[in-house]
């Protein structure tokens, strides 16, 4: 196991979420302790959506394929077992007990999507192509294309508290919070260091309003194209930077902690100042799921993963949303790795890599209670038709094999966004995985 | 980046300009000095060669070459190249803990690691060597830890960042051949070399294998074929591994035993070149061309057109700071022509670059067509890593924490935050200010400003840029529009209007007001400077 990296953020150690609930309103909070609150209608405008990343390339035979007739698979050697309850099918395991009690409690809010090919086996490549839908450089990942096609200005748009985040040359909306939180240091100035000095809040209200007025001046006589654009991102930063000092305290997250993040990007969609977060999770070690040995590892990192999400819908469940119901209403969770596992053991008696996947979709604006898509004899995807998320084994129904572009589409829609606008007609949303 | 290639050599016959020069407006000197100046040696140029460029702006490419002559110019090389080759990251698998180093040396260790294969590539540019002997050199580059720690003979008694010898007999293939590359592009034991031979297609010839999609045949069952044989039968695996198999082979030597030990990784070993014969079930080769090893396939890339085509392309995107596309293919055409025919010099091409249009452009005329005003990046905007040498050679500051450099990592720092590449998942420079880009900015100015007035307004200190002024200077004083007027100059490489230094005269009263001393009031003319929309992008 590799050392922990995690440094403290020079400024002081992270706020629990308690307290940081306690900066918010007291008007948004006012729910808070009733069990369940009443459903409301969101609108594809208010949806927000959380992105949780199991990096390192997760082993769907541990939960969400059960393939145990399939004899060119190694599963689980446990005491695992194939489970059908409210919808769905899963791997169940005495050993993994938080995954039963999520997938129960949660079957009709849960949508699993088996036999996504991601076309790739390389961990870089896999974590584009999963967050954009292609390989190239130069494409938005869904949480920025989702943030910035937000209805009104964010100020702090897509935030990304740990896990990949890919981002065009014109994007301005992601809010990196840094590998050890860093951005809180620069927020209140101690990056500054030993024998540096910043300005006292006074004169920094004096500088930043000189800058700002020659930024927007810049921007009032920019010409055309990359002037233009540069001046009025940097003027619109200048201005979301009161804001976002405003919240620091929100943006200070544990980096070691994943469900210290979890729950702060809770918070943070709640507080209507983001739109999208993403949060990776390091399994078991805290390093990585990459499991090439020991892939009993992976149950371990699963089970870890859905105690985690536990307290998470726990906490969505209970924090009043924006249009009358609950938090949970209005945020669809994304619960996602960048790649499969060969479908059998290596001689280290792990699994390598594999371009198939599972993921899950859950809360907000997800149909539950269904398993959409499945694995064939090789552990290839099975087609699938997206207007209704049924299989088609046999492709003779218009059915495609799903890719992280369907994936892309389904959220784009989800957000009242034009999906075609970012991956062409060709690649249809999952309308089946979306609720009506 | 295929696609560019590509098309660069299907119209290499084909002498139809494009429209695109016509449309396009170019900076004037000072400003396009500046840029030049910063593309080049990564430090804004001097008052005196402003000056010079005003009053003659032909003047501007001698001293272009002046730059390119400058130590700092192989530094700047090491930046273009780092966001193409994304060596320099921030963790590898060896580590601190496995040399015995501190923590203190974390950053450095990390670093010199990543920029080995990068400190040959502007090593090789720097001082006209051929591009061939970036794939085929005996030596690489190497500081004192590298040196330290590594089977390298580091120069006695030398310091930085030496020419040097590996001395575990590792064949001649430039950055093939070298710790540095293998450390970033690693394959895991299982892979057998694979994702490093993607790599070489990604970085030496511009083809990224790894875009293309993987495809499951579905006769390919999972039950009754390996890996092995897939890949050397079914089509789909075929179309590319028949490519990379061959190139794997040749990369044996730097197969570990163990991918968790240090030494291992370290050591090249002779003995295990021809394992990739019978591990891939192919022979050495290089796109159907036989090699005997890795010297020979270094030698055989060099000789590939692709391997010239993507050196003219990376530096060009480099200094234009976009991707090329169809748009270009006359200037990377031209660019091309004196680099093959002058013995494989990069700076040919950089020369040619920095005066083409596309470069020197500051705005479009009326005519533009909107495809050619959304491609052309007729202002930049400076990232962290430029930051870092600017405010560097302005304030004589290296702003770091616990050994880290802090526009120049992403453990503590904010190397991405502030637009830089970090390798992994940001893989081409920011273009567009957001959030925590503005935010570096303004602390990267702060701490800079405050040690420059520290310096220059220190009793009997002659001022670099508040030149004339003392602490005793208040804006009544014919002295502080001097002053001002000069900061304004040699960090913007405009002329203040009056306007403008009344502006700075009212920031610096108003601050005094505010109950700050004038070195406070000092240092927030100076920050309001580097934080300007004109400083901050070029």
């Amino acid at each position: 196991m590799k050392r922990s990296r995690h440094v403290p953020p020079a400024s002081g150690t992270s706020l629990s979420r308690r307290r940081l609930v306690g900066l918010l309103p007291a008007s948004i909070f006012a729910g808070l302790g009733l069990s369940r609150l009443a459903r409301a209608d969101v609108g594809a405008n208010d949806r927000k959506f959380l992105f949780v990343f199991a990096q390192g390339g997760w082993d769907p035979t541990w939960v969400f394929a059960p393939e145990f007739d399939n004899s060119s698979v190694d599963m689980p050697t446990d005491d695992s077992q194939s489970v059908t309850q409210g919808g769905l099918t899963w791997v169940s395991s005495t050993t993994r007990p938080s995954v039963d009690a999520f997938l129960t409690t949660y079957a009709n809010r849960t949508c699993i999507v088996n036999g996504m090919e991601v076309r790739s086996i390389a961990h870089e490549r896999c974590r584009r192509l999963l967050f954009t839908g292609g390989s190239s450089a130069d494409i938005n990942d869904f949480p920025t294309r989702i943030a910035m096609g937000a209805p009104s200005h964010l100020a702090l748009g897509n935030v990304v508290f740990s896990g990949p985040s890919y981002a065009d040359s014109t994007a301005s909306g992601v809010v990196r919070i840094g590998e050890n939180g860093q951005l809180g240091t620069l927020i209140d100035g101690s990056c500054a260091g030993t024998g540096l000095r910043v300005p006292s809040t006074v004169i920094a209200s004096l500088e930043d309003a000189y800058v700002l007025a020659r930024a927007q001046k810049a921007a009032s006589i920019a010409g055309r194209g990359a002037e233009a654009r540069i001046a009025a991102a940097y003027t619109s930063a200048l201005i979301d930077t009161p804001t976002v000092t405003s919240m620091a305290d929100l943006l200070q997250v544990n980096a070691d902690d994943p469900l210290d993040q979890l729950l702060a990007a809770a918070t943070l969609l709640a507080s209507g100042a983001a739109r999208c977060v993403t949060v990776a999770d390091l399994g078991v070690d805290n390093v990585t799921w990459d499991h090439h040995s020991e892939i009993t590892r992976q149950g371990t990192s699963f089970e870890l993963l859905f105690e985690r999400l536990i307290t998470l819908m726990q906490t969505l469940d209970s924090t009043p949303g924006a249009a009358g119901g609950t938090l949970a209403d209005e945020v669809t969770v994304v619960v996602c790795s960048e790649m499969g596992r060969y479908p059998q053991l290596n001689t280290s008696m792990g699994k390598d890599h594999w371009t198939t996947t599972s993921l899950m979709l859950l809360g907000g604006g997800i149909r539950g209670g269904q398993v959409i898509g499945g694995y064939d004899a090789n552990m290839g995807g099975v087609p699938v038709i997206p207007a209704t998320g049924e299989s088609d084994p046999d492709g003779v129904a218009g059915g495609v094999v799903l890719q992280p572009a369907h994936l892309g589409a389904t959220l784009l829609a989800l957000a009242g966004l034009d999906p075609a606008e970012a991956f062409g007609d060709e690649v249809e949303p999952v309308l089946g995985a979306i609720s009506t | 980046m295929r696609t560019v290639a590509v098309a660069l050599l299907l119209t290499a016959c084909d002498p139809t300009e494009p429209p695109v020069a016509s449309t396009l407006v170019p900076l004037d000197g000072p400003r396009l000095a500046r840029r030049m100046s910063i593309d080049l040696r990564g430090v804004l140029p001097t008052t005196a060669e402003l000056d010079e460029v005003e009053a003659h702006p032909e003047n501007i490419h001698a001293l272009a070459e002046t730059w390119m002559a400058d130590a700092r110019f192989e530094e700047r090389m090491v930046q273009i190249y780092q966001e193409r080759w994304r060596t320099s990251i921030d963790e590898f698998r060896g580590t601190i803990y496995d040399y015995g180093l501190s923590e203190d040396e974390s950053y450095a260790f990390n670093r010199s690691v990543g920029e080995e294969p990068l400190r040959v590539v502007a090593h090789v540019v720097a001082t006209d060597r051929s591009f061939a002997d970036v794939v085929t050199a005996d030596w690489t580059m190497a500081n004192p830890l590298l040196g330290s720690i590594w089977p390298i003979g580091y120069p006695a008694g030398a310091d930085g960042w030496q020419l040097s010898r590996y001395t575990d007999h590792r064949p001649a293939a430039g950055v093939l051949a070298v710790n540095g590359l293998w450390w970033r592009y690693i394959s895991p034991i299982f892979n057998e070399n694979r994702a490093r031979a993607a790599a070489i297609f990604d970085l030496l010839v511009c083809s990224d294998v790894l875009s293309r999609p993987v495809v499951l045949s579905t006769g390919l069952s999972i039950s009754d074929s390996s890996t092995t044989d897939a890949i050397q039968s079914e089509p789909t695996c075929l179309a590319c591994h028949a490519s990379i198999e061959p190139v794997a082979a040749t990369l044996f030597g730097f197969v570990p035993l163990d991918d968790q030990s240090a030494l291992e990784m370290e050591t090249y070993h002779p003995e295990r070149e021809n394992l990739g014969s019978s591990k891939l079930g192919v022979e050495p080769a290089w796109m159907g061309h036989p090699v005997a090893g890795l010297a020979e396939l270094g030698a055989a890339i060099a000789d590939d057109p692709r391997f010239i085509d993507c050196a003219v392309q990376t530096a060009t995107e480099g200094l234009l700071r976009r991707s090329t596309g169809a748009e270009d293919v006359v200037l990377l055409r031209d660019a091309r022509e004196p680099f093959v025919n002058n013995g494989l010099h990069l700076k040919d091409v950089i020369r040619l670059v920095v005066q083409s249009d596309a470069y020197t452009a500051g705005g479009f005329t009326d005519d533009a067509t909107t495809e050619t005003v959304d491609h052309e990046a007729t202002r930049r905007m400076l990232v962290a890593n430029q930051l870092r040498t600017i405010d560097a050679d302005l304030a004589d500051l290296h702003w770091d924490s616990r050994g880290y450099d802090q526009l120049d990592n992403d453990f503590i720092g904010f190397r991405v935050l502030g637009g830089s590449v970090d390798g992994v998942t940001l893989t081409a420079p920011q273009r567009t200010p957001g959030l925590t880009w503005s935010l570096t900015v303004q602390r990267a100015g702060e701490v800079s400003a405050g040690r420059i007035v520290d310096r220059d307004l220190a009793d009997g200190a002659t001022p670099s840029l508040l030149v004339g002024a003392t602490s005793a200077t208040v804006p009544a004083d014919a002295e502080f529009s001097t002053a001002v007027a000069a900061a304004w100059w040699r960090l913007l490489a405009q002329r203040p209007s009056d306007d403008d230094i009344a502006g700075l005269a009212a920031l610096w009263q108003s601050v005094v007001d505010a109950g700050g001393s004038a070195t406070d009031a000092w240092t927030t003319v100076v920050a309001v400077l580097l934080r300007d929309p004109d400083f901050v992008s070029y």
